[in-house]
């Protein structure tokens, strides 16, 4: 498991140059502050340890890095709240998307519920319908996504959460 | 009467606020709930006088008296669950999760004296309750992260869980069951799916000789350039297939239910449930074969109402449709937009 997760870990931490320019700096502090307001599970402590393992990785400054991070959540709760309009119309019967087969090495993020917008489920494709599924306070589980369903936000969403969502788990 | 599981997925049980309902249809289609503490891919199950309900933390038997039974640890996703009527067990089977050497699929089981838990060391990729047996079909079983090897088991409680081994199944590349294992006289049968790419696929029925061990495989659905092959997958992977008077019955995502003559081996297309919606976008539904007839379980979003249809499997005509009131009242959290809920499991508990 270690060794698929380090992989995992590899590909998906990929940031490149910022594309977004900010309006204002902030300072370090202020970012991890923001960026915990948005993603409220987490402590500032693991945030800084993300961000330190992927500045040594990417050969980047932590506060580009927590900077860059900010910056996708921002960009994703955007996103979500312009979806959570069409949402709410699935409401009483029950409408999903079905996730289904992808191709193995395939990421996905359903995000977990209204509530916390970048609360996510995050999982990875082990085979064609079987993924490798985080799962909050108990482990992690492979899982048939044959015959399951779940709501999908059909945008790209940060890598970042999704790295820290599996880290979590072990 | 009708029961159908709902609940929250495991990932939603983060704040502890995940939430399953029991919810129980009378005759007219009247729908009342039994508030539980959620577990994905709940099961139910039934003996001649008493109903099977399970949450994460505890299991529930109902009908003749009420009694509950609070279980030290925790489960987040079902497996199966059945009732085994020559020793008077009821049993719920769960995906555990990745353990230090394997895998563990939890058991739960007893009566109302009381219930027991144990363990099966395998990851179980389909399972089936026939004649009072528990088969499981497994795979990965020696964590070599091998996708290929199935294994065909057998689960027995005598005096404590034991797991034999039958025999191994060959299968071809990115093989994937999407149904519960049947069996009749001579052969055990699994349906399997392959998915070439998105927009094509194929379905086809593994069978094994009950003796020899020896298998055959026939395909019975091929899906070629479809605009996405994730319509056609199945609603619920314990109820999917069924065997009636020597034809297996098998239901895909389409709404078509298909047949294989267990002696002529004849494959056709039987019929299909009426009006149904083929989209990526799906709203509550569910099956479960109950004696001679197929049920679905399902919601019209145009109109707003949920229904159950009954179709007589021999020629396939819908034979009964009940409007049900009272879910989306029921399903509080989802009411709310607080948590998604979806159905599990849907079992007919008489008609």
């Amino acid at each position: 498991m270690k060794k698929l997760l380090a992989v995992t870990l590899a590909s998906l931490v990929v940031f490149g140059v910022p594309t977004q320019s900010f309006a204002f700096e902030k300072s370090r502090t202020a970012y991890v502050n923001e960026i915990i307001k948005m993603e409220p599970s987490l402590t500032a402590k693991e945030l800084l340890k993300n961000a330190e393992e992927i500045s040594k990785t990417q050969k980047t400054e932590i506060d580009a890095v927590l900077k860059q991070i900010y910056g996708e959540l921002v960009k994703d709760a955007e996103k979500a709240k312009k979806e959570q309009g069409t949402r709410k119309a699935y409401g009483e019967g029950g409408g999903k998307y079905i996730i289904g087969v992808s191709t193995k090495g395939d990421i996905y993020y359903t995000p977990s519920s209204t509530a916390y917008l970048n609360h996510g489920h995050v999982g990875m494709y082990y085979a064609t319908n079987i993924v490798i599924e985080s799962v909050p306070k108990y482990g992690v589980r492979k899982y048939e996504k044959n015959h399951s369903y779940g709501v999908i936000y059909h945008y790209s969403f940060s890598p970042w959460i999704i790295s820290l969502h599996i880290s979590r788990q072990y | 009467m009708a029961v159908i599981y709902f609940s929250t997925t495991a990932d939603q049980d983060l704040d502890g606020m995940g939430v399953s309902y029991g919810v129980f249809i009378d005759q007219d289609g009247q729908a009342k709930g039994l508030k539980m503490q959620g577990l994905e891919v709940g099961n139910l199950a039934k003996s001649k006088d008493k109903l099977f309900l399970e949450e994460k933390n505890k299991v529930r038997l109902l009908g003749n008296g009420y009694q509950e039974f609070p279980m030290e640890k925790y489960q987040h996703t079902g497996v199966l669950s059945g009732y085994i009527e020559r020793e008077n067990i009821f049993f719920s089977i769960y995906n555990s999760g990745f353990s230090q050497n394997g895998y563990n699929s939890d058991v739960r089981y007893g009566n109302e004296k009381g219930f027991y838990t144990d363990t099966i060391p395998y990851y179980i990729e389909s399972s089936g309750l026939i004649d009072d047996r528990i088969y499981l079909l497994t795979s990965d079983d020696d964590n070599t992260n091998d996708q290929s090897k199935f294994a065909l088991k057998e689960v027995s409680f005598d005096d404590k869980l034991q797991v034999k081994q039958l025999t191994n199944i060959e299968s071809e590349n990115g093989l994937a069951p999407v149904s519960p294992v049947l069996a009749d006289k001579d052969y055990y049968y699994i349906i399997m799916a392959q998915y070439q790419d998105g927009f094509n696929g194929k379905v086809s029925l593994i069978r094994v000789n009950k003796q020899s061990y020896a298998q055959d495989m026939f395909t019975l659905i091929n899906y070629k350039d479809m605009d996405d092959i994730n319509k056609t997958l199945i609603m619920n992977s314990n109820r999917s297939a069924y065997i009636y008077e020597k034809e297996l019955y098998f239901v895909d995502g389409l709404g078509d239910v298909y047949t294989f003559h267990s002696e002529t081996k004849e494959i056709k297309k039987k019929f299909s449930f009426k009006e149904f919606n083929q989209s990526l976008l799906r709203y509550d539904q569910e099956i479960s074969f109950n004696g001679d007839s197929l049920y679905f379980f399902r919601y019209n979003p145009a109109i707003k109402k949920h229904f159950i249809e009954k179709y007589e499997l021999k020629t396939g005509k819908l034979e009964k449709q009940v409007k049900i009131t009272g879910i989306p009242e029921i399903l509080l959290e989802r009411k709310l937009n607080l948590k998604s809920l979806s159905p599990y499991d849907f079992l007919i508990v008489n008609d």
